[in-house]
């Protein structure tokens, strides 16, 4: 494939005039467009090339259906992040035009492996570059060592996986996978720790908020694409009910848990980053009840979940993208990491991030005809439909999911309104630092006109996806324009005609705006006295209803100036760490303690076993 | 057992005081909503304001009602002289209230600044030892059935 | 029970106005350290900023939830009140400066232009204080007659002010029947003096003249109210909404007496009392209404039982005066001698004791402190805010019946 070809040629040129960060950047933007375009070809005819190393060991990589629309969906938001890093990647060192060229290179490679070798080259190569890039800004050594132990912590479950299918069958290919149980657990835990399921979220908040913006936007969604792509892989191979039992419970509740935790989050960075949680949650959940259904021949629903966990992928990289793109750019530009600093970014920073910040935020909120409002509505369709499942069991954990999907909808709302009304829609006068930024406002209005286009023509989407049983055209709508739920038709929507009805008020309503002239436009009245800067309501006022009504959850304490709640997940950790420190302290104190005596016996102790062992 | 609506109706509050207006036929017509502020006096004419709401002088049939903010009002009412430090609020209230709109001036004791030396626009009733909500009812029914002519 | 009724200050010397059991006077500003209250009496104009997280939710001064022009800066992090200042010099008019170089009996219109609501207490604290430096006695007929009205004012008050209290607590329809109550005695008032706050009745040493039978229909009338007020307050216990809400909200503690030193209701709500009707022969075996809750209901039930046994002195002060002949007014006046003198004067209002500090030079005024009870409470009101949520702001602050304009002065 000649596109293939390209890209991989892009990215390596990329790599090597790393001295150019300009040019660097251009080559990632054109070897992104060019994997888009891998995807798209790929969609339509797959291809598959294999090596023989030795012996029947056998490398491979390919391009089919499951894999092109990965692919896409990812390179579309690579492309408009390297486009974004032409400027963006100005504040920043050279060193980052070269890692993310080989990021984008190494995730190519992990969407297109066919073999666990390559699979897992390619995955540690996208860990280690990851890893450096996050160390871009100062003072991130922490956060950049957290993300590294999950991340190995993925790796070790996978090559645990791919290690029980190669003593299974001696082979690396994913052929060979089908059917084996042990394999499909570790590797659907390997995945899910990618895809920032609930509890392995804990790092995430610290380190999004200290990665440069354009990094933070390829570990919220390129990175977690790899997981998800994981798991779509896994439950092709092994259709097990358990598994899918457990993706359902396990996202619905990382769905609610992260809702839940951004309801009260007030770091510009780590709200979205808890909304990542959410939307992967969702996704596992969408994907699980697919499979339920699948167990139980229901294949409609199957189908159509199935449909909803692409919509929620597709829904979430595209805004999530923006939203990152957007913070970052008003970030920078102002040098600020709370929502409350950070008002009015549509009327001081710049239109296109203020703008950005608001599409994607209203996309996350649910809010016609954008994207994410035509994806919530496929989750909550399918999730209503529980009870066709003909087994009780089923019923109710599909029921639960549903309730808490339903709750997380609703606080992620709350808290994503947080986050766009206080910031982009708020008030506040700061001092700005120009910076260069023709690409990132190119980016970020692409990104945003892909977010409300995606949701108007998702019916294209759909039909491009070959689901054509979910079209149709009733109640005056024309033709394929109207999305069904089910067979016979369950639940219908429109964005396309929304968005046309929408547009003809829109345009009555604008035009009687201007033609009235006679509105006479004041301040608040507040109280007869003109407002002052620390009376602005801020957004702990927003959240703290929720934190003192969840106060069980949140652990909420209230001090005498402020407020403390946290992610009590991430009380677990602190467990481990201080059993980890006293466990290496134990150790360091009377075993490996630089005691000659204590090695010899020990190498003498291990010769011995080892010598038992093999007698036998 | 002792309820509410019935007790409230058996008194008849609002008929024990006979009201009359020159032309009662155009009393629901035109509602006038009003604003008072406190120009920082004794609470005389608050606590008479406040007993305007006794249901016996029955406001809204008059088509008089009361709002919290200036943006909503056809009538600004300053009760009292004010302060000096209340001045900059009455004039910002005045600056709030969309046009047409009218000034009424209730004053009750000879504390405060001068209402003659504030130079206010589109004065509508200046009251001079009317206090009382009789006679406070009787300048607002006059300007609701007038009509604002400002 | 000391209280520290205000901070006398003269060019360069410092005199505390205190009151301690029967004794009310100056003392030297040595003993300062044993009133809490000076701290915050010598700071009172001491703007703060919030910290951190709190940021000031300002409400007034011209704001449709008050009344009167005032301003509280609420300290919050969002529903919880966590500090809250009350800047009520938009009332202020310098009453006490205004009265300076006056006439004694200019001061006394001053004087009862401090807040209408308690002008005839006002007047009768100022006439007394009067009396006193002076030595005129006011006749029997005077006192009885002045402990009526004050009984009066007492009971419109409280309807008033329970009035208000019902309003915040959503029970529209008893605020309704309340001010319609309160209107009444407004009128009632006004048939005996052409006057509705009682206003430009007493005078120095004596008070309008009023026939027997005229007062005869004017309690008459009253009881007649009060026993409607009677029958509606009786009623309103029984809607566990309305007192739910009001119940254990705006808690004030004894360290609290000790460091705001307010009087009336609030204090009485806290099971014991200052009231310094106490102290007066013409009441025979007074016994104050006390309360144990010191929340809002309990204040509320105070207030509404002062009506009731208001009513009941007001009765007993009716058939003493009847014992009495009818006696005209005299005309009193004061020479100007160019004598200095100090004097002191209390009367409970309804709201808690009001006392006047006045030094005069023959018969102009030179100095004047009064001691409002309103001053105290609006201190009180800011710590009972503290810890309590928006909901519960209106219940606390109406609670107390305080007016500002009575403590901006």
């Amino acid at each position: 494939m000649l596109t293939f070809d390209f890209a991989i040629l892009f990215f390596i040129l990329g790599m090597a005039v790393f001295f150019n960060k300009s040019l660097s950047y251009i080559f990632a933007v054109l070897g992104a467009i060019s994997c888009t375009f891998v995807g798209f070809e790929g969609y339509i005819n797959g291809f598959s090339y294999q090596i023989n190393v030795f012996n029947g060991l056998s490398l491979s990589i390919g391009v089919d259906k499951l894999s092109a629309v990965f692919l896409i969906i990812a390179y579309v938001c690579f492309s408009a992040i390297a486009l974004y890093s032409i400027d963006f990647g100005k504040l920043f060192s050279k060193t980052m035009s070269f890692l993310i060229n080989l990021t984008m290179l190494s995730m190519l490679f992990i969407f297109c492996a066919k073999d666990a070798i390559t699979f897992l080259v390619a995955f540690e190569i996208t860990n280690i570059s990851l890893f450096f890039l996050i160390l871009e800004k100062s003072n991130s050594y922490k956060q950049a060592y957290k993300f590294l132990a999950f991340s190995e912590g993925s790796s070790v479950l996978l090559m645990i996986a791919f290690a029980i299918i190669f003593a299974h069958s001696g082979n690396f290919l994913f052929q060979a996978y089908r059917n084996n149980y042990l394999f499909a657990l570790f590797a659907f835990l390997g995945f899910i720790i990618k895809m920032d399921i609930v509890p392995t979220h804990v790092w995430i908040g610290q380190t999004y908020s200290k990665a440069p913006s354009n990094i933070a936007a390829i570990l919220s969604v390129p990175l977690t694409l790899v997981g998800t792509y994981g798991v779509f892989r896994v439950f092709s191979l092994e259709k097990s009910v358990f598994l899918a039992i457990i993706a359902v419970i396990l996202g619905a509740l990382s769905a609610f848990w992260g809702a839940l935790q951004s309801a009260r989050e007030t770091q510009l960075k780590t709200l979205p980053a808890y909304s990542t949680v959410e939307n992967n949650g969702m996704i596992l959940a969408s994907l699980g009840v697919s499979m339920l259904a699948r167990y139980s021949n229901l294949n409609i629903l199957a189908d159509f979940s199935y449909l909803t966990a692409i919509f929620l992928i597709i829904s979430h990289s595209l805004s999530k993208t923006t939203m990152f793109l957007s913070i970052g750019h008003a970030k920078e530009t102002l040098q600020k990491e709370n929502i409350d600093d950070l008002g009015g970014i549509l009327k001081n920073v710049s239109k296109s991030a203020g703008f950005g910040m608001l599409i994607s935020g209203l996309s996350f909120s649910a809010v016609p005809p954008l994207i994410g409002f035509v994806s919530e509505w496929m989750l909550l369709e399918s999730l209503f439909q529980s009870y066709k499942f003909q087994d009780n069991f089923f019923k109710l954990i599909v029921t639960f999911a549903g309730i808490l999907i339903a709750l997380a909808i609703g606080l992620s709302s709350f808290g994503i309104k947080k986050l766009v009304g206080f910031s982009s829609l708020g008030k506040s006068i700061q001092t700005i630092k120009k910076i260069p930024d023709f690409t990132i406002k190119l980016a970020e209005n692409l990104m945003s006109a892909l977010v409300i286009l995606s949701g108007i023509f998702s019916f294209l989407i759909v039909f491009y996806l070959g689901y054509n049983n979910f079209l149709d055209g009733i109640l005056g709508v024309p033709k394929p324009a109207l999305m069904v739920s089910s067979r016979p038709i369950f639940g219908v929507v429109s964005p396309f005609m929304f968005a046309i009805v929408f547009g003809f008020l829109l345009f009555f309503t604008l035009l009687l705006k201007f033609s009235n002239k006679k509105t006479k436009t004041v301040t608040p009245w507040v109280g007869g006295l003109k407002l002052k800067e620390n009376e602005m309501y801020n957004t702990r006022g927003y959240s703290f209803i929720v934190e003192y009504v969840l106060r069980g959850i949140y652990r909420t304490k209230e001090k005498d100036t402020y407020v403390e709640s946290y992610d009590v997940s991430n009380l677990i950790y602190q467990g481990l760490e201080i059993l980890f420190k006293k466990l290496s302290c134990f150790l360091s104190k009377y075993i490996m303690n630089g005691n000659l005596n204590y090695y010899i016996a020990y190498i003498i102790a291990m010769f011995i076993i080892a010598l038992f062992i093999f007698k036998l | 057992m002792f309820l509410w609506p019935i007790y409230g109706l058996s008194k008849k509050y609002s008929k024990k005081f006979e009201f009359k207006t020159n032309n009662s036929k155009t009393v629901f017509k035109k509602s006038l909503h009003v604003f008072f502020i406190d120009g920082g006096s004794d609470v005389e004419l608050l606590l008479e304001f406040y007993s305007l709401l006794s249901p016996k002088y029955n406001l809204h049939a008059y088509g008089i009602f009361f709002t919290n903010t200036p943006r909503h009002a056809d009538v600004l009412v300053i009760l009292s002289r004010p302060t000096q430090k209340m001045l900059p609020i009455i004039q910002e209230a005045i600056s709030q209230m969309p046009s047409p709109y009218g000034v009424m001036l209730i004053e009750n004791s000879n504390i405060g600044l001068y209402f003659e030396k504030l130079n206010l626009k589109n004065v509508v009733a200046h009251l001079k030892n009317v206090s009382e909500p009789t006679g406070i009812l009787k300048k607002l029914i006059e300007i609701a059935q007038g009509g604002l002519i400002c | 029970m000391k209280r520290l009724l205000g901070i006398i200050k003269k060019e360069d010397s410092e005199q505390l106005f205190v009151n301690s059991g029967s004794f009310v006077g100056l003392v030297d500003n040595s003993q300062s350290k044993e009133f809490k209250a000076y701290k915050w009496q010598k700071e009172l104009f001491e703007s703060k900023e919030p910290k951190d997280e709190l940021f000031n939710f300002r409400l007034g001064p011209s704001s449709g939830a008050l009344l009167e022009s005032v301003t509280f800066n609420i300290f919050t992090y969002g529903e919880r009140i966590k500090e809250v200042y009350i800047d009520n010099s938009y009332k202020s008019r310098s009453i006490e400066k205004l009265m300076i170089k006056k006439d004694v009996f200019e001061g006394l219109r001053l004087a009862e232009q401090i807040c209408t609501s308690f002008a005839f207490s006002h007047s009768c604290a100022y006439s007394k204080a009067i009396e006193n430096a002076f030595n005129i006695q006011p006749s029997y007929k005077t006192k009885i007659m002045r402990l009526i009205f004050i009984e009066t004012e007492r009971i419109f008050n409280h309807i008033y002010v329970i009035s208000r209290l019902a309003d915040a607590a959503a029970q529209k329809v008893l605020a309704n029947h309340l001010i319609y109550l309160f209107d009444e005695i407004l009128e009632n008032n006004k048939y005996l003096f052409k006057n509705r706050f009682l206003k430009n009745i007493n005078s120095i040493g004596t008070i309008k003249y009023i026939s027997l039978d005229q007062l005869k229909i004017f309690v008459n009338k009253l009881e007649n109210i009060v026993n409607k007020f009677e029958k509606l307050y009786k009623f309103s216990l029984k809607s566990e909404n309305y007192l739910d809400r009001l119940h254990n909200t705006g808690l004030l503690t004894t360290d609290d007496f000790e460091e705001f030193n307010f009087d009336g209701p609030a204090v009485k709500a806290m099971n014991f009392s200052l009231d310094t009707r106490s102290f007066e022969d013409l009441f025979d075996d007074f016994k104050p209404i006390l309360e144990e809750g010191s929340d809002a209901l309990s204040r509320m039930i105070v207030r509404a039982k002062e009506i009731f046994q208001s009513i009941d002195l007001i009765k007993k002060l009716l058939i003493k005066l009847q014992k009495n002949i009818d006696e005209k007014n005299k005309n009193i006046s004061i020479d100007d001698d160019q004598q200095k003198r100090n004097t002191i004067a209390l009367t409970e209002s309804p709201s808690g004791t009001i006392y006047y500090y006045i030094e005069l030079v023959g018969n102009k005024i030179d100095y004047v402190y009064v001691a409002t009870p309103s001053f105290f409470l609006v201190k009180a009101m800011e710590k009972a805010l503290i810890g309590q949520i928006f909901t519960d702001f209106t219940f606390t602050v109406e609670s107390f019946g305080a007016f500002f304009s009575d403590a901006a002065k």
